[in-house]
């Protein structure tokens, strides 16, 4: 236990020059913060011995402050409070049918202060140490941004095991709700994961394996069953996928799966199907939809550089194809402009929209452009078919630049033929062979691209921030 | 070095919330005429209960005072009294058609602090038949507002004037007795009430608000002070957890002009891009850490995101995405005018919209006063809805005071106040004015048996700054 703390204190203080808490520390260790307190003033001691001034520590004072001590109501004359300049003696009458109050007082303060601390105090109740960092600290502010890393760090346990393990006044009458568990807590600052004791890492480690090969051997399944469909391009997506996950899988995205509830799983394999609901759930076949089912809800992990880069391939290849769209388009429809508009509204918001949120967007790019070049399939072979435009609205979901997910309906011109209106949902073979032929690689790759890139990623994105 | 470090046991009381401020309907469609009319109906009994008493056999140059129903049937000449309420005609209180003509000032006048002039103000009376202008030293010096329902005596002078020689008042509303503490302070039993914590979700918190958090959770401290912190059953939250949102407004303004893309559609009214959850997220961590030990009651204030019409009401749980799983059990998000019982000790407060508001009408600063005197009025919000917002009540006054109460505090006002008042019929209230907590790091503890008031000051002194 000794060799774990003074190895934390001494990785995190004196290597990375960070701050310790004794709240952190005793999260970090599992221990009683009042054990914690005692190790960081341990620390602070023998560090000092060995070198001088090699770490700086500040200390929570608690005691019975002097009567009128100036300082004890510092901001009382000096603010702007609006209340006070009106009236010409405010407070004369006040004090005197006020009983002394009697007042205690908590103050945090820096190594160098406390002497000055004390002796502002008529009674000192306590004296702790509170945090242990590498060199006098400017700004106490530092010490309330580790308190917000713990909050981000450590997810909140339940009452009594907080009470057991850290020393939290116990409430045994506090109850959580049922109902899903509070969304993961964002992702741990990079920096500080690096000095995490190997307490901590054990559960997450042995969870691990089990998740990562359920999840491949599902991935392969199902691509399987795409392969047999396949068209060439979904193909080498999903190789350059799986060369991604196969590097990626086993690293640390894992705890970001843990975190997942099943109320959001459940979110999010629903959400795929509900914006798509009009056009495309005629074309794919039952058995389909089932594996989408059942996939798991996770995150897939992508490593970042083969993510970048597939990225930067697909945005050329729908590029292309945007081009080329463009061109049949004007060829095939040059009597209305309309959708032509639209169309050029709905891909300036995507080019508009920076290249790391193109996974978004790879929902809607995909869904949009879909459309277009099965149509003009239809209409030249079956000419019999009445051509016929609808406006449809679109949810299209795309970040913006705070961050924010923003969803915006977009309205605009689609062709449908009128077979397509009485069935909407019917998975029917075409009447045409062809078209279907046509149609179904196509739905399918958005489908695909429904299930890598979009809604999953969505959901949990919305909780986690980037 | 020792390991067993005392587990300490959250003391607890039972809690009862008063759910009188609670709206069922929303409907802002009616007139708010109903709640002068269910006011004067409520308490001309009272007050003409007390008027009775001191009046019957009160003798004027052989005259007997009068009684007179109707403001409209007072004679000329005639010593008699009437109930009433009061309007306070005020040129400096702000008036519906200067808003309208706002739109036409080249420079807005500045906000006031104080809408009283003594030259101009004219003080009336009213009921259902009519108003009467009142006047003479009494009436002066009597601090009044718009809203409460008093009894005069006095004569109609010759311009029609009431010349007022004496002044009853609602008084305070009986109470229940307090239980007698089972055990002579074996332990003491407190709770804490703290307002104002302002979080803006800025870079960083403020480090009082965390050492507060330690406090409250007991990890701070020695073991002694760990003790004392057990026996705080709960914590009252009186408004303004939240700041106001124009530091994050500038901040937008900036993050527009920087980021001026082409693509993005103007937006009017409520634009959810801009929406920042920081000062939430911040609040709803502090909360749920909170929560695990100590029971929060949560009333929303004037700077918080909820109704700004009195009585606010609770603030949403989507807006604390961990704490709301602790509703039922220790988190209590509730109304704005809070009324509740713990132990039997009955508390009523707000968030100081309704003082705020009284300190407009009347001279001096003295908040106490002000709180004695609404409690005398037997109105919580006694300016509402002439310069207070509050909901059209259309069957009852809810800002009536029925039942008094034992603690009537009043949240974010400038500084720490109490005072004990009585009553007519041995009624005790303590009085206090809670501070807020961003400017002077205090949080105020009530003895639930004794109803004394202590003040934990939390303060952090750097060595470099200082």
């Amino acid at each position: 236990m000794s060799t774990d703390h003074s190895s934390f204190l001494a990785a995190r203080v004196l290597n990375d020059n960070k701050l310790v808490t004794y709240r952190l520390l005793s999260r970090e260790l599992k221990i009683h913060v009042n054990k914690a307190k005692e190790y960081l003033a341990a620390f602070h001691e023998t560090e000092n011995r060995k070198r001088q001034g090699s770490c700086h520590a500040t200390y929570l004072v608690t005691g019975v402050p002097k009567p009128l001590v100036p300082t004890s109501r510092p901001r009382i004359d000096t603010d702007d409070d609006t209340y006070m300049e009106s009236s010409p003696v405010p407070q004369a009458t006040q004090n005197e049918d006020e009983e002394v109050v009697k007042t205690s007082s908590v103050i945090l303060v820096t190594e160098e202060e406390l002497e000055g601390v004390k002796e502002s105090l008529k009674e000192i109740t306590s004296i702790h140490i509170y945090s242990v960092e590498p060199g006098p600290i400017k700004d106490l502010l530092a010490i309330s941004d580790a308190s917000v890393e713990l909050y981000s760090r450590f997810p909140s346990l339940n009452a009594a095991e907080k009470s057991k393990i850290y020393g939290t006044t116990l409430n045994k009458y506090v109850k959580k709700r049922d109902g899903a568990p509070p969304p993961p807590p964002p992702p741990q600052p990079t920096t500080s994961s690096t000095y995490v004791v190997p307490v901590k890492k054990e559960p997450i480690s042995s969870a691990l394996p089990a998740a990562t090969s359920s999840t491949t051997s599902k991935e392969t399944k199902k691509d399987v069953k795409k392969d047999f469909f396949g068209s060439i391009k979904a193909k080498d997506a999903q190789k350059s996928r799986q060369t991604s996950e196969s590097t990626s899988s086993t690293k640390a995205k894992v705890p970001l799966k843990r975190g997942q509830s099943d109320l959001m799983s459940s979110f999010s394999n629903a959400q795929p199907k509900k914006p798509k609901q009009p056009e495309k759930e005629k074309t794919p076949p039952p058995d389909f939809m089932d594996v989408d089912d059942d996939e798991p809800a996770e995150v897939e992990p992508v490593d970042e550089e083969t993510r970048a880069a597939e990225k930067a391939r697909q945005e050329e290849i729908r590029r292309k194809r945007e081009v080329d769209e463009e061109e049949l388009r004007r060829m095939m429809d040059e009597e209305d402009d309309e959708p032509i508009v639209t169309e050029k509204a709905n891909s300036d918001v995507e080019v508009a929209d920076s290249p790391e949120e193109e996974e978004e967007e790879e929902e809607e790019t995909a869904a949009t452009p879909m459309e277009e070049p099965s149509e003009p399939a239809p209409s030249a072979s079956a000419p019999g078919r009445r051509k016929a435009k609808r406006r449809v609205t679109k949810k299209v979901r795309s970040k913006d630049a705070d961050g924010y997910i923003v969803t915006r309906e977009v309205t605009e011109w689609e062709e449908y033929s009128e077979d397509d209106v009485p069935v909407p949902a019917k998975p029917a073979p075409k009447p045409n062979a062809f078209s279907a032929m046509k149609q179904a690689p196509s739905s399918q790759k958005g489908k695909k691209g429904a299930a890598e890139g979009g809604p999953k990623r969505d959901i949990a994105s919305f909780f986690q921030r980037k | 070095m020792t390991s067993e470090n005392p587990v300490f046991e959250r003391h607890q009381t039972v809690y009862k919330t008063d759910t009188k401020f609670q709206l069922d309907t929303l409907s802002y469609q009616t007139q708010y005429v109903d709640i002068y009319f269910l006011r004067l109906a409520k308490l001309k009994r009272i007050v003409e209960a007390h008027g009775r008493e001191r009046w019957d056999a009160v003798e004027v140059n052989g005259d007997y005072v009068k009684r007179v129903d109707r403001v409209l049937d007072v004679r000329q000449g005639e010593l008699c009294w009437i109930t009433g309420t009061i309007y306070m005609n005020m040129p400096l209180k702000p008036n519906v058609l200067d808003d309208i003509a706002k739109d036409h000032f080249i420079s807005a006048p500045l906000p006031r602090q104080k809408y009283r002039d003594f030259e101009k103000d004219q003080i009336m009376i009213e009921d259902e038949s009519g108003r009467l202008e009142l006047v003479g030293s009494k009436i002066k010096t009597e601090d009044l507002v718009t809203g409460c329902v008093v009894g005069v005596m006095g004569t109609e002078t010759a311009s029609g004037e009431f010349e007022v020689i004496d002044i009853v008042l609602p008084e305070l509303p009986d109470q229940n007795p307090r239980p007698i503490p089972k055990a002579p302070s074996s332990q003491r039993n407190y709770v804490a009430l703290l307002s104002g914590l302002n979080i803006t979700g800025n870079i960083h918190e403020s480090i009082e608000t965390h050492l507060l958090v330690e406090y409250l959770l007991g990890e701070a401290g020695s073991p002694e002070d760990q003790a004392k912190t057990s026996s705080i059953s709960r914590l009252i939250i009186a408004g303004n957890s939240l700041s106001e949102p124009h530091a994050q407004a500038t901040d937008d303004a900036a993050a527009a002009a920087s980021s001026s893309r082409p693509t993005k559609s103007k937006k009017y009214g409520y634009d959810a891009a801009s929406y920042n959850a920081k000062p939430t997220a911040v609040l709803d961590a502090l909360l749920t850490d909170l929560c695990t030990s100590i029971s929060v009651t949560l009333m929303p204030g004037e700077t918080d995101p909820a109704n700004a019409s009195l009585p606010q009401q609770k603030m949403h749980p989507t807006m604390f995405p961990t704490a709301k799983y602790y509703t039922g059990s220790t988190f209590i998000p509730s109304t704005n005018p809070h009324a509740c019982e713990i132990d039997g000790v009955r508390f009523l407060g707000t968030s100081g919209q309704t003082i705020d508001d009284v300190f407009k009408y009347v001279d001096g600063d003295d908040r106490l006063e002000m709180m004695e005197k609404t409690l005398r009025w037997r109105l919580v919000a006694p300016t509402a809805p002439d310069t207070l917002w509050c909901y059209p009540f259309q069957d009852d006054d809810q800002f009536v005071i029925e039942t008094c109460p034992h603690v009537y505090f009043i949240g974010n006002q400038s500084e720490f106040g109490t005072r004990l008042t009585h009553g007519l019929n041995n009624q005790e209230v303590r009085l206090i004015t809670i501070p807020k907590f961003s400017e002077t790091g205090e949080l105020v503890l009530v003895d639930l048996e004794t109803l004394d008031c202590e003040i934990i000051s939390f303060k952090s002194k750097s060595g470099v700054s200082a």
